[in-house]
C-alpha cells in the first residue's frame, strides 16, 4: 500500500522506525508530513506545563533524535533490528524517493491538500497534534495510530502509565483515528512483554516500541486497506480521558513499579 | 502517615509543608481577628475586621488540622472561635452578614448557614450542648425563612432570586438535622435542593450559580453549588437526586482542570466558556475538593490527578518564606493577584479551602500508596 506518515519532529525515532519497518514489509511510504514545532509559543507552553527540565528533554529529543536514546532502549534495539541508519525523516525520504514536507499543522489546508493528493491508501500517525475531521476525511478515515495503552479503557496521554495506575492490562492498541480522542475502531491489541520494568521510562519506551511493531505487523503484508478489517466501534460508555501525570501521581507510579516491577 | 511506599512520595512532604504554613496563617488571622478570624489581609489595609461567616466554616478546618498535624492549638483556637460566634448570635438564631461589627447589621441566610458548620463540628468535637443548641436555633431560623416556593426571600443577596450556590446553606442545615433529628430542618432544606436541582441545564450548568444573574460565575460559587449537593447527598443518602444533579458539571470541571493544567479560569459563563485572565485560587481548591469527594464514591485516580494539578497550582502561588506574616502562607484571592476575585487580598476562606483540599489529597495519596 501507499503510506502517508506524519510526525511531530524530523528526528523522531518512532516515526523513522515506522517508515523503515513499513518499507521493509513492501509498503511504499510515499509522503512524510512533519509539523514545525520549534516555535516560541510551543516552547513557552512546554515550560509552563513541564518546566525547564521538560523543555530541555524535549529539545534534546527534537535536535538529537535517536542519539539521545540509550543503547539498550527498546527503540534503539528495534532500530538495529530494522537496520535503520538514517537520523532524520528528511534524509530517509531523500533516499527512498519519498516526498517530505514541513507543515505548520496537520490540520492546515496545505496538509489536508497534500494528504488528498499524496495517493496514500493509509496514513500512519506518528505524532503532530490532534487531528480534525478534514484530514481524517481526506484519507477516508484510514488513519492508523499506535496508542500506548489498552482501549477503550485508557484513552488519552501517558496511556501505559495510566494502564498500570488504573490496574488495566499493559497493552498497546493499534486503531483508526476518528473525531474523538482514541475512540476509533481497533485493529489490534498487543500485550507488552511480560517481565520486570524498573522505571516509568523503561515502561514508556517499551510501549512505544510495541506500538511501532504493532503497526508494522498490522499493516504487514496487507495490500488493500479494507483487508485490515477494523473491529466494530465500542458500544459502551466512553471512558474518562487520561491526561499527563501530576508529579504526585508520577511518584505513585514510580513507587508501584519499585514494589511490583513485574507486569502484568 | 504510613511508612514504606508513601514515604517515597516527595509530594506528600511538600503538601504537608504547605498545610503547616497555611495553618499558621490561619492562626495569625485569628490573632488579628479581634475574637474571630480576620476576613483577609491586604498590603494596603493590613488585617481586616473579623468575618463571622468564614470564621464559622474555618472551625471544621482547624479541627481537622489538629488531627492531621497533631497540634492541640488548632482545636483550642476552634473552640475560641466557637465561643465568639455564640456571643454574637442574634436572639432569633440568625447571624448577621458581613464583617463584624457591621455598619448596618442584618441577619443573613448564607452567613448563618456557614456558621452552622462550625457549630456542628464543635458539637461533634466537644459534645457541648451549647453548640448544638445554637446550631438548631440557626437552622430553625433558616427553615422558617424558606417559602412555599422552596426559596429564601430576595433580600439576602444581589440576585433577584435565591442563587443556586445556596445549596451551601442546605448542606449545613442537614448537618444540624443529622445531629438533632429535627425533621422540619431536613424537610425545608430538601425543599430548597429540589428547586435548585430543576435549574440544571443540559450542558450541566446549574443556572443562577453565580453572584449575579446573567454574568459569568466565579469557580468559587460554582464549587459552592456543587459541594452543597454532594454533601447533601451524603447526609440524606439520596445520591441519585443530589449528586446526580452535579455529575455532568463535575465531569466538565475535570476536563477543564486537566486541559488547563490546573489553572481553571477564574470565571465561567453558562456555556462553560471564559474570557478570564486570572485563576480564582479559592475556586481551584474548592473544585479539587469536589473532585476528591466524587472520587470517594467512584474510585478513579484520574480524578485525583486533576485535583493534584489544581492544588499544585495554588501551592505554587503561595509564598512560604516571606517576612510579612499576612502574606507568608496566605492564599491570594486571584492569580495574578490583581485578578477579579478578591483583588489584591488574601482571604481567610482561600486559606481554609486550600488546607482542606491538601489534607484530603494527602490522605488519598497515602491510601493509594499503601495499596501499591
Amino acid at each position: 500500500m501507499n503510506i502517508l506518515l506524519s510526525s511531530s519532529y524530523d528526528r523522531s525515532l518512532p516515526a523513522l522506525l515506522l517508515a523503515q519497518g513499513l518499507a521493509a514489509r513492501g509498503h511504499r511510504v510515499c509522503s512524510i508530513l512533519v509539523v514545525r514545532q520549534a516555535r516560541v509559543g510551543n516552547a513557552l507552553r512546554m515550560v509552563s506545563e513541564k518546566g525547564l527540565g521538560g523543555l530541555k528533554r524535549s529539545a534534546t529529543k527534537y535536535f538529537k533524535g535517536r542519539e539521545s536514546e540509550s543503547t539498550d532502549s527498546p527503540l534503539t534495539q528495534l532500530a538495529e533490528e530494522l537496520r535503520l541508519t538514517h537520523r532524520s525523516l528528511r534524509a530517509w525520504a531523500r533516499e527512498h524517493d519519498c516526498a517530505w514536507t514541513s507543515v505548520s499543522s496537520l490540520n492546515s489546508p496545505e496538509a489536508v491538500e497534500l494528504a488528498k493528493s499524496s495517493g496514500a491508501d493509509v496514513m500512519v500517525y506518528a505524532g503532530g497534534g490532534i487531528l480534525r475531521r478534514e484530514l481524517i476525511d481526506a484519507l477516508d478515515g484510514w488513519v492508523v495510530n499506535p496508542h500506548c495503552g489498552p482501549l477503550p479503557e485508557v484513552r488519552g496521554v501517558n496511556a501505559i502509565e495510566w494502564a498500570v495506575l488504573l490496574e488495566q492490562p499493559p497493552h498497546v492498541t493499534v486503531h483508526l483515528i476518528d473525531a474523538g480522542v482514541d475512540t476509533g475502531r481497533q485493529l489490534r491489541q498487543l500485550p507488552l512483554p511480560e517481565r520486570d520494568y524498573a522505571s516509568i521510562e523503561e515502561l514508556r519506551e517499551t510501549a512505544v516500541a510495541a506500538g511501532v511493531r504493532g503497526v508494522i505487523d498490522t499493516l504487514g503484508a496487507v495490500t488493500a486497506r479494507e483487508s485490515l478489517a477494523p473491529r466494530p466501534p465500542h458500544a459502551g460508555p466512553v471512558s474518562r480521558q487520561c491526561f499527563s501525570l501530576a508529579p504526585a501521581l508520577q511518584e505513585l507510579l514510580a513507587a508501584r513499579l519499585q514494589r511490583h516491577p513485574h507486569l502484568p | 502517615m504510613q511508612a514504606g511506599t508513601s514515604s517515597q512520595l516527595a509530594s506528600l512532604a511538600r503538601y504537608r509543608e504547605h498545610i503547616e504554613q497555611t495553618a499558621q496563617w490561619c492562626l495569625r488571622s485569628v490573632q488579628h481577628g479581634a475574637g474571630g478570624s480576620s476576613a483577609h489581609f491586604s498590603l494596603y489595609q493590613g488585617w481586616s475586621r473579623p468575618y463571622p461567616e468564614t470564621t464559622g466554616y474555618l472551625i471544621p478546618t482547624l479541627l481537622r488540622l489538629e488531627r492531621f498535624l497533631e497540634r492541640p492549638e488548632h482545636a483550642r483556637t476552634a473552640e475560641q472561635l466557637g465561643q465568639w460566634l455564640l456571643s454574637i448570635q442574634n436572639a432569633d438564631g440568625s447571624w448577621n452578614g458581613g464583617l463584624h461589627p457591621g455598619r448596618d447589621p442584618k441577619p443573613s441566610v448564607f452567613n448563618t448557614g456557614q456558621i452552622l458548620k462550625g457549630m456542628a463540628a464543635l458539637f461533634e468535637h466537644t459534645q457541648a450542648e451549647r453548640y448544638l443548641e445554637a446550631g438548631v436555633r440557626g437552622a430553625l431560623w433558616l427553615a422558617s425563612r424558606i417559602g412555599d416556593d422552596g426559596l429564601w426571600p430576595a433580600s439576602d443577596y444581589r440576585a433577584a432570586e435565591t442563587p443556586s450556590y445556596y445549596t451551601h446553606v442546605a448542606w449545613p442545615m442537614l448537618e444540624i438535622w443529622k445531629l438533632s433529628q429535627r425533621d422540619l430542618i431536613r424537610e425545608r432544606a430538601e425543599r430548597f435542593l429540589r428547586v435548585i436541582a430543576q435549574r440544571r441545564r443540559p450542558n450541566g450548568v446549574i443556572a443562577g450559580w453565580g453572584f449575579e444573574e446573567g454574568k459569568p460565575a466565579f469557580t468559587h460559587t460554582i464549587a459552592y453549588t456543587i459541594r452543597g449537593f454532594q454533601e447533601s447527598a451524603r447526609l440524606t443518602g439520596d445520591h441519585e437526586s443530589y449528586e446526580g444533579a452535579v455529575r455532568p458539571a463535575l465531569e466538565r470541571l475535570y476536563r477543564k482542570a486537566e486541559l488547563a493544567g490546573g489553572r481553571l479560569p477564574g470565571h465561567l459563563d453558562d456555556s462553560w466558556k471564559s474570557d478570564a485572565r486570572y485563576v480564582c485560587l479559592t475556586g481551584n481548591a474548592q473544585v479539587a475538593i469536589c473532585l476528591l469527594l466524587l472520587e470517594q464514591r467512584q474510585p478513579d485516580l484520574r480524578l485525583v490527578n486533576a485535583a493534584a494539578k489544581l492544588c499544585d497550582f495554588v501551592c505554587e502561588s503561595q509564598r512560604l518564606q516571606f517576612p510579612l506574616g499576612g502574606i507568608r502562607g496566605a492564599v491570594a484571592g486571584s492569580r495574578p493577584v490583581w485578578g477579579r476575585y478578591m483583588t489584591a487580598r488574601y482571604p481567610n476562606w482561600a486559606a481554609k479551602y486550600h488546607c482542606d483540599a491538601l489534607m484530603q489529597l494527602h490522605q488519598r495519596l497515602v491510601a493509594a500508596a499503601s495499596t501499591a
